[in-house]
């Protein structure tokens, strides 16, 4: 499994970094900006990509409509992963094409559930 | 029956002078070109012009000039068949009257022939009040309106920011609580504490400040006044941040003014939790070995300016707008530097609390923070002489002993205070704690015979440590309380609690020892 975190705090990826490996056992890839992200997204094949929102330059948002329509990955699923909570961000973030949302302070189990079903199945799974 | 009076010609024309002369609205006639030709009382009072200063006149002379010069263009095209604004319609307009007030009027125009010539009647009602009362309605709407956006703003920042640190205390809780015991590696052991800890640290501090923000914005806090000597708040500010200052290694300077003692007329604990934040920002946010300059300055307004300057790499100027907004940290939120965010809208909010006023300056070279602060007035002399005691009491105290403590923050109090019971009461151990904390802990080890309690403290206020007193204690000592706070609301405060007595400062000395010799 090829995974991709973008997100610019250290602290998120080291937890989420430890998670993948004691719930998976596999490495995450990660960058801190949207731009870097979609960079390698278009060198490389990925399985999932989490996705923060607010991130320096770029959004997570527009980063994830520039996946689907620009660079045409449209069933590249990817989970986005936010501190945001407002019914708006929400709703936006599954506009733009995500297929899950998780709020932070992400919670372990809740996470290895969605993270598994969106990698088993084609649904978009509600927001917790 | 009208139809009687009204084919009556005579009747009719004194019926009509009677609704002429007595109709509530304005009524105005003009010709062609735009000339007044009659003009009722009504419109008259609207205006403030009298019937001979109008009558002959153009009728522009009642319109503001941004419309008047349009206005012969307007009739003249409408009489050529152009385009109709107002005639038989009816609209707010704008009217100028004879003192240059604008005022606003519902105008309606209808169009006549009074024989070969055109006339238009135009009947108009003063709206101005009307029109400002709902222009106040209007903007006490968006006002409120920005204030809510505002408050969500504030409350969805609020939420992400108490997330961030949640999510580093919950992920690694929980790393810890999947992994099998006997697997957990040491090294997971100690980065997951070590982060749970730091984060936890950082989570406090957060709450604290939009607690602080809160209570701020709430009104609840009140600010006790005193003069302070602007020397020894700055002294004492620059210690308090010298761990900070070492670990980032950065150098902070006073600069005192040579000119003796300048004072502030402001709360002590918030001007020194203003202080510090303006002095750990500049720490935090300087270049490797740079350093931090305070000093101050009188200003010919009655203020005083306390100025903190950083050597830092400088605020950009499209970010200038945003420094007071909480949790705002202008695109740092991810670097190294600590910090809620919330700092700069704390310190501006107590400044003006105590009717300052905050400001900054800044250059790719450094930014200055300045904090202007109401001048005090230079506190007399504090040195209380043997003849002004021997003055107010006799031989009798001098041979009493027992232990007095002070719990005061304020150095210049204490040794007022000091130099007072030493010198009536020779025999008498006084002593002071400069927080109730350290002074509930002080009472426990040394049994006091009266305690003299300052009730604006840092931390722990002077009312909530008499509650602690209280509950501690079955044979309290007298407590005195002492405040420069006497508002109605500190008095009622302290007046609910056991106190024997209250001093307003400044402390004086007849008093003081008066107190001194009922109780001890």
């Amino acid at each position: 499994m090829k995974f991709l975190y973008v997100e610019d705090k250290p602290m998120n990826t080291r937890v989420l970094r430890l998670f993948v490996e004691q719930l998976w056992g596999e490495d995450l890839t990660s960058v801190e900006t949207a731009e870097e992200g979609l960079d390698l997204i278009g060198k490389e094949d990925f399985d999932l990509v989490f996705m923060d929102i607010n991130l320096p330059q770029m959004s997570g948002l527009e980063a994830i409509r520039y996946i689907k329509n620009k660079l045409n990955k449209t069933t590249l699923p990817i989970i986005v992963v936010s501190a945001a909570t407002d019914t708006n961000v929400i709703a936006d973030a599954y506009e733009s094409g995500c297929r899950a949302f998780i709020k932070k302070p992400v919670n372990i189990m809740n996470f290895k559930d969605i993270t598994e079903r969106v990698l088993k199945t084609d649904e978009t799974i509600a927001v917790a | 029956m009208n139809d009687i009076v009204l084919s009556d010609a005579k009747s009719g024309s004194a019926l009509f002078q009677s609704i002429w002369q007595t109709v509530v609205d304005g009524m105005i006639v003009i010709n062609h070109l735009g000339i007044i030709q009659m003009v009722n009382p009504a419109t008259l009072k609207v205006f403030g012009y009298t019937e001979e200063e109008l009558i002959g006149k153009n009728v522009k002379i009642l319109m503001p000039n941004r419309y008047s010069s349009e206005h012969d263009q307007y009739l003249s095209n409408f009489m050529g068949g152009g385009p109709n604004k107002i005639i038989g319609i009816g609209r707010i307009v704008e009217g100028e009257t004879k003192d240059g007030q604008e005022i606003s009027m519902y105008l309606a125009v209808s169009e006549l022939m009074v024989g070969d010539q055109v006339c238009f009647v135009g009947i108009l009602r003063d709206l101005t009040e009307k029109v400002r009362a709902e222009n106040d309605i209007l903007r006490a709407k968006e006002e409120a309106e920005r204030a809510n956006m505002a408050k969500s703003h504030f409350l969805s920042s609020m939420s992400h920011e108490l997330r961030t640190p949640m999510n580093t205390i919950l992920g690694f809780a929980q790393l810890l609580q999947v992994t099998d015991e006997n697997q957990i590696k040491y090294e997971l052991y100690q980065e997951a504490v070590q982060h749970i800890l730091k984060s936890g640290d950082h989570l406090l501090n957060l709450i604290d400040d939009v607690l602080d923000l809160s209570k701020i914005e709430a009104g609840i806090i009140a600010v006790s006044l005193e003069d302070i000597d602007v020397n020894e708040i700055v002294d004492e500010c620059i210690d308090l941040t010298k761990f900070t200052a070492t670990s980032n290694n950065i150098k902070v300077v006073f600069k005192p003014d040579n000119k003796g003692k300048t004072f502030i007329h402001a709360d002590r604990g918030r001007v020194r939790q203003s202080l510090i934040n303006l002095i750990s920002n500049g720490i935090k946010y300087n270049r490797e070995d740079g350093s931090v300059t305070i000093s101050f300055e009188t200003l010919d307004n009655g203020f005083v300016r306390i100025k903190v300057t950083d050597t830092g790499y400088g605020i950009p100027e499209r970010q200038h707008e945003k420094l007071f907004i909480p949790f705002d940290r202008l695109g740092l939120e991810n670097s190294a530097i600590e910090g809620s965010g919330v700092g700069l809208a704390i310190t501006q909010k107590i400044v003006r609390m105590m009717q300052g006023d905050i400001g900054f300056s800044s250059t790719p070279d450094g930014s200055q923070f300045w904090i202007d602060l109401p001048a005090g007035n230079i506190n007399n002399e504090m040195e209380v002489t043997s003849q002004e005691i021997e003055g107010v009491i006799g031989e009798a105290g001098k041979k009493m002993n027992g232990r007095i403590l002070y719990i005061e923050d304020n150095p210049s109090n204490i040794a007022l205070l000091k130099q007072i019971v030493q010198k009536v009461y020779p025999g008498i151990v006084f002593d002071s704690c400069i927080s109730a904390e350290l002074g509930l802990e002080y009472i426990q080890d040394h049994p006091c015979d009266m305690i003299f309690m300052d009730i604006n403290l840092p931390g722990m206020s002077g009312i909530d440590a008499m509650k602690c007193l209280e509950r501690l204690y079955r044979d309290l000592p007298p407590v005195v309380a002492i405040t420069a706070d006497v508002s109605k609301l500190t008095i009622s405060k302290i007046k609910k609690q056991k106190f024997s007595e209250m001093l307003a400062k400044p402390i004086n000395l007849l008093e003081t020892v008066e107190v001194l010799e009922r109780y001890l």
